[in-house]
């Protein structure tokens, strides 16, 4: 039985290439009665001898009507999700053992609704939605990134119960879409700090900058804009405001300053100081074997750190 | 009405000479209340173009040089204390002006930029709980040096799209430059510069530019294009909404000049690096230039009819 | 930014019902359980109103689903009341008041979509009970109706649909209902019918109608009843109205009040199948008429059918004394095709049969034994006699429905005492005296005349048209009727019941709804004949007018062509609903200014160009122009005219664009 199902797979496989759109045909829409079908069949069945027995036709009438409701709806069902299209969007990023988003546009080629549409991604949990006519709804998938770098989005089975959750009718949609995944970040004691780089390397510069540090005396010749008027206004006597620049204060991750005996934890423990110094604002740069990332701040900044040290020792043309 | 283009374009030419397509660019980004950011190295005539726009349009005109101790008051104007009245006047900063040229913005604290953005944005400064609106209509040029990057605060991504766009003007070539040096000072030419255009001039080519037509099947294109910027691998974050109708808006001013009717994919085509080469971020790409290659490479990926 | 937590994988079947399903369900349970409670005990009606309320209690949180106690307690106490109200028989009613209260306590235990699901296939099958009671057209209407807002509600499960209307809900069920009905029509008609499996236990009809004894005062009780015993649709042309009588029973024994038949009658003798040496006392002569009998439920077999049926449907067996009967009691309407002669001769079948028909009690009703003697020897011949009893008739008898009582002779006092009466009276008293003649007489029942639809034709036989009349057997001329009541009121025979009485006698006579309303007359007979119809064409249709049927259709029927026939029909049908649904689907197209594009630039694909993907049509046109420096004209022209109409919306450009678009043919 399992033998037929990876068959019947492959061969499904084949007929849905993989594309960053794709439109469902008939070719790809495969339906088949539903356990719940089954079940009806059955109450017909016994709605079919009640009428044998009591030979009444309008009860005969009545389960053929019926079965009649269930060919129809083997047309419905299969048009629910004819012309459905998706269209991949933004490439998302996650971390490992979380679930990694995948950002789709839903659409359809023809003007009609389609109803109770369940999206499934290997183990979570399915999505519902229903798609109005000449709307484009955006929906998210999910699936749990298993290690890092890239993702390549899993075949979606989509699948629909409408109309009357006799009939299933289903499709695999395999889209060319991906996810970045960056390692998780595992927390270690210090920082891998490049050579000349200490932790006193704070000081402040004699130069004005913005950080309020205190009054001085007033000089003649200094600007206007330093004067601390309200202090003046106070009687204080003129004062000076006086702002000292916080000399921008910037470190280098650097991988050879780690001892590398697992990478994947080096890069975890990157990681971690990554989002420490993301978090608290301070500048930094990094230095892998492969790439350099220049000094910088910033979520965008963030972003390339996380980027360079997820794809760490990934091919090009994996990329 | 339109002929005024050529008339500015000219006038402001006789002393920016060779760079048309920039005064043009410049012209739209005023026309269409933006802000317009010049990346380049100094010497270029960053300050003759905006000096001279402010000269042709009759507008008031200050220039700041930022520098690293700068502060948001040195910009906005503060309050100081008078002992003979025995209270506060508010004396406005540099920044009360037309066209106000900021030179160097990357030379400053972020703090410093971002008072300046942020009024920028509201058109008008706070102080003190009161509110001070700026003249009309108001014109940022502000410079940026992409070459000398120690001691620098690069404008921060998110504020960057305050700016409607971002050019650089460049080296000008090989016989513009022979004019040039065989030409006076620029500085006494710009005194000679005429005023070519009244300021109550503006509100009429604002609704001559609203009249613009913009179709649907332009809409169409532009959409594509943003869709795309948000989901092309190379990039890190995509056009925001704002940046999309910053792009038709400037387009629709692009198309006036121009003296059309109606905008075409051309002008879209034209304007979408300058406009949107500074809104999003490119994966790796952090030069203008690279940035420019891979806005080209946007519009090279792109169907311009949707089929 | 960097946190999403994991989501447990849910069944999809498990999830909770939502507040609109739960209130469609509660709906279509009123609609469905409705029509059962004519037959079965009320007390369910309020079981179900408590068993809703606590559900709807259950969803909104207020109470909880019953513990395993409870449930036990509310199913003991339902089936004791089912114990106490019905009795210990299993009946039909006992059937579907257990499969109510099933259905009614099942909403107790709904908590998911299979439950849900569960609940509404139950609801199918007891849709489909009420059909053994109700059967009218309209019962078939209301079960579309209620079948309609099942599937709604189904729908209602697999859609995750927000706020919409009434309407909403039921149109998209309704349509596939409709296309439905092709595929049920073609069931219908092909999927072979089978007989009972086993026998079921069937309603509990009130045998309304004629019964199998005549005592005096029963006739009266029919004649006040208006309901409709049978209808006549005939194919052949209608005979008199004086010669519709409708025979059924014919009664042979008499116990001094009532007629009823003998133990010979009813003995199995009786009952053999049409087979032609059973019927070789009949001589059919002519005068055939043929007519299809629509026989509403009676709980009893017999037929009405005109003297002498020939040839009838093979579902009715024939009796010798020349009635038909159905196979098992008719407990829902019927139709049946029968052939009758109306000029025959029915001989006895055996000398037992002429004695039989002469028995009388050993005693009572002297004074006509005497008279009978009398009058036979002072007329000498049977005929003779006959015509003397019915002058005697004509001249001192009364037509009345409220005869004065009589007292033990029955026979004694009517004909030489208070000589009024109807019907029962003077075909008891007229067979009586013959039988005191020693003249073999038997009494026959059955219906006299009819109401004419003037719509389709057909004829309604009401209870109120129930009669009784008389066979004398002759020497050479077999058993020949005798109507007495004809003699002292013609008009009863000629023109219906209700002329021969007199104006006080008129208020007990039964008449028909609106009949003094000309409008609601007619109404009321075009909806006779709508329900006729129904009968004949949808109740009646058995295996033997599906065999008819599809001989029509197919020639012969076998098993080959009658599959072909359902393949290619259902192929066809699901072909067509194909192209209607999914081929002619309204496709979301590209502007039109796109297909425009799209037939330019397959016209410029002939030269070997097409756009790049970042081409403007503009440049695209340069780069062509550039190549082809001859055709630069015309391209200009060209995607001027595009350009105006795709971005300056100068819609009045599009005629010139597409005239410019057919000229422009470039070649290689």
């Amino acid at each position: 039985m399992s033998k037929l199902k990876h068959y019947f797979q492959r061969w499904a496989a084949k007929r849905s290439p993989r594309a960053s759109r794709v439109v469902l045909e008939h070719r790809t829409i495969y339906v088949f009665p539903s356990k719940q079908g089954v079940a009806f069949l059955f109450t017909v069945l016994l709605i079919w001898l009640l009428g044998t027995n009591y030979q009444n036709n309008l009860i005969l009438g009545l389960s053929f009507f019926l079965t009649s409701v269930m060919i129809v709806s083997v047309i419905h069902a299969f048009k629910n999700l004819l012309g459905l299209t998706f269209t991949t969007d933004a490439t998302q990023h996650a971390v490992v053992d979380e679930i990694a988003p995948f950002d789709i546009l839903l659409h359809s080629a023809y003007k009609t609704d389609h109803h109770g549409l369940s999206f499934t991604l290997e183990d979570v949990a399915p999505i519902y939605a229903d798609l109005k006519a000449g709307k484009t709804l955006p929906i998210s998938v999910g699936c749990t990134a298993r290690r890092r770098g890239w993702l390549k989005l899993p075949r979606i089975v989509l699948k629909s119960y409408f109309p009357f959750g006799l009939i299933r009718a289903w499709a695999y949609v395999e889209l060319d879409h991906r996810a970045l995944i960056f390692p998780r970040a595992i927390e270690c004691e210090k920082p891998p700090l490049g050579a000349g780089q200490g932790e006193d390397g704070i000081f402040l510069s004699t130069q004005r900058g913005d950080e309020f540090q205190g009054f001085q005396t007033y000089q003649p010749g200094s600007p206007i804009s330093q004067i601390a008027w309200k202090q003046y206004a106070r009687g204080a006597g003129m004062h000076l405001k006086d702002y000292r620049a916080l000399q921008s204060q910037h470190y280098w991750l650097d991988w050879y300053a780690l001892n590398v005996s697992d990478t994947e934890l080096a890069l975890s423990n990157l990681v971690y100081w990554v989002n420490n110094f993301s978090d608290k604002n301070i500048e930094f740069g990094l230095r892998l074997p492969s790439a350099t990332i220049e000094i910088g701040s910033g979520a965008v900044h963030r972003l390339s750190a996380l980027t360079a040290l997820a794809l760490f020792g990934w091919a090009k043309e994996d990329v | 009405m339109r002929k005024f283009v050529e008339v500015l374009v000219n006038e402001i030419g006789r002393v920016l000479l060779g760079k048309d397509e920039k005064i043009k660019l410049a012209l739209t980004c005023l026309l269409a209340d933006g802000h317009l950011l010049i990346e380049d190295l100094p010497g270029m005539g960053k300050t003759t173009l905006s000096h001279a726009l402010a000269k042709v349009f009759g507008l008031t005109y200050n220039r700041v040089q930022f520098t690293s101790d700068m502060l948001p008051a040195d910009i906005l104007g503060l309050s100081i204390f008078d002992p003979q009245q025995q209270q506060f006047t508010f004396h406005k900063g540099a920044i009360f002006t037309q066209v106000l040229l900021a030179d160097e913005i990357n030379r400053t604290t972020p703090k410093t930029q971002s008072a300046l953005l942020e009024a920028m944005e509201e058109r008008q400064v706070t102080n003190e709980g009161k509110t001070y609106e700026l003249p009309q209509p108001f014109f940022v040029i502000a410079t940026q040096n992409p070459m000398s990057q120690l001691g620098t605060y690069p404008l921060p991504e998110s504020q960057l799209d305050r700016f409607l766009m971002r050019i650089s003007l460049g080296y000008p070539d090989a016989e513009t430059e022979i004019l040039l040096f065989k030409g006076g000072d620029p500085r006494d030419q710009l005194a000679q510069l005429r005023v070519c255009l009244t300021p109550d001039k503006i509100p009429e080519i604002k609704r001559a530019i609203n009249a613009v037509k913009v179709s649907d099947s332009l809409v169409d294109y532009v959409q594509r294009l943003v869709h795309f910027t948000r989901t092309s691998d190379d990039i890190v974050m995509g056009l925001s909404p704002r940046g999309a109708m910053a792009l038709i808006k400037a387009a629709k001013t692009w198309t006036f000049i121009h003296e059309r009717a109606y905008v075409v994919p051309e002008d879209v085509q034209y304007l979408f690096a300058s406009v949107v080469a500074h809104r999003v971020i490119f994966k790796g790409a952090t030069q203008h230039l690279a940035q420019e290659g891979q806005v080209r490479k946007i519009l090279a990926a792109v169907p311009v009819v949707k089929s | 930014m960097f946190t999403k937590k994991l989501i447990p994988k849910l069944a999809a079947q498990s999830q909770p019902i939502s507040r609109q399903s739960l209130a469609w369900l509660l709906c279509i349970q009123v609609f469905i359980l409705a029509p059962h409670f004519v037959s079965v005990p009320a007390w369910i009606a309020m079981l179900w109103v408590y068993v809703a309320f606590w559900r709807w209690r259950i969803f909104q949180g207020a109470w909880n689903y019953p513990n395993k106690l409870r449930k036990t307690l509310l199913v003991v106490a339902c089936c004791l009341g089912l114990f106490l109200s019905l009795g210990k028989s299993f009946g039909f009613e006992s059937m579907v008041s257990l499969l109510l209260v099933g259905f009614t306590l099942k909403l107790l235990e709904l908590k998911t979509k299979t439950d849900f699901v569960l609940l509404i296939f139950i609801a199918f099958f007891i849709l489909a009970a009420q059909f053994i009671e109700f059967n009218h057209f309209l019962a078939a209407f209301y079960g579309f109706g209620c079948l309609l807002l099942l599937c709604s509600t189904l729908m209602h499960l697999y859609k995750k649909s927000d706020q919409e209307s009434l309407w909403q809900g039921i149109r998209p069920s309704l349509y596939i209902l409709l296309q439905a009905i092709p595929f049920m029509v073609l069931l219908f008609v092909v999927v072979p019918r089978l007989g009972s499996f086993w026998s079921v236990p069937a309603p509990d009809h009130a045998k309304t109608g004629m019964s199998d004894s005549m005592s005096p005062g029963d006739f009266t009780e029919l004649m006040e009843s208006n309901e409709l015993a049978f209808r006549v649709k005939f194919s052949s042309e209608m005979p008199a109205r004086e010669k519709l009588y409708w025979r059924s029973l014919v009664f042979s024994y008499f116990d001094g009040r009532r007629w009823s038949q003998s133990r010979e009658q009813k003995s199995e003798n009786y009952f053999n199948q049409a087979n032609a040496k059973l019927r070789s006392h009949i001589e059919y002569r002519d005068k055939r008429v043929e007519y299809d009998l629509l026989v509403e439920p009676t709980g009893r077999p017999w037929i009405y059918a005109l003297a002498v049926p020939e040839s009838w449907n093979n579902n009715l067996v024939f009796i010798r004394e020349a009635r038909l009967q159905s196979f098992a009691p008719l407990i829902e309407r019927k139709s049946f095709h029968i052939v009758s002669a109306l000029n025959y001769q029915l001989n006895e079948i055996g000398p037992d049969e002429l004695t039989q028909n002469k028995l009388l009690p050993k005693t009572g009703n002297p004074e006509t034994r005497k008279r009978a003697t009398e009058w036979l020897t002072e007329t000498g011949s049977t005929e003779k006699l006959i015509e003397k009893i019915f002058n005697y008739y004509r001249q001192s008898f009364f037509y009345t429905l409220k005869p004065p009582a009589l007292g033990q002779d029955v026979v004694d006092d009517f004909l030489w005492g208070s000589r009024q009466g109807f019907c029962e009276h003077f075909a008891s008293s007229f067979v009586f005296f013959l039988r005191a003649a020693d003249i073999p007489a038997r009494v026959v029942v059955g219906y006299q005349g009819g109401d004419i639809n003037s719509v389709d034709g057909s004829l309604s036989i009401r209870q109120r048209d129930a009669h009784a009349w008389a066979e004398v057997w002759l020497k050479g001329r077999g058993w020949v009727m005798f109507d007495p009541t004809a003699a002292v009121a013609p008009e009863r025979i000629q023109r219906g019941i209700e002329s021969s009485l007199s104006e006080t006698d008129q208020q007990y006579l039964a008449r028909p709804f609106g009949a003094s309303i000309k409008m609601l007359y007619q109404l009321r007979e075009q909806w006779d004949a709508l329900n006729l119809t129904w009968t004949q064409w949808v109740l009646n249709f058995d295996a033997e007018s599906q065999s008819s049927l599809l001989e029509n259709l197919l020639g012969k029927v076998s098993p080959l062509r009658i599959a072909v026939l359902v393949f290619s029909a259902i192929a066809g049908f699901g072909l067509l609903l194909f192209i209607f649904l999914i081929l002619r689907a309204p496709k979301e197209k590209l502007p039109e200014i796109s297909l425009i594009y799209q037939q330019i630039c397959k016209k410029l694909n002939v030269i070997g160009f097409s756009p790049q993907p970042g081409e403007t049509p503009r440049q695209f046109s340069e780069r062509v122009s550039n190549f082809h420096p001859e055709l630069s004209g015309a391209l200009t022209d060209l995607f001027d005219l595009y350009e105006r109409l795709a971005y300056g919306n100068d819609s009045q450009v599009l005629a010139q664009l597409k005239q410019s678009l057919t000229d422009f043919r470039p070649r290689k």
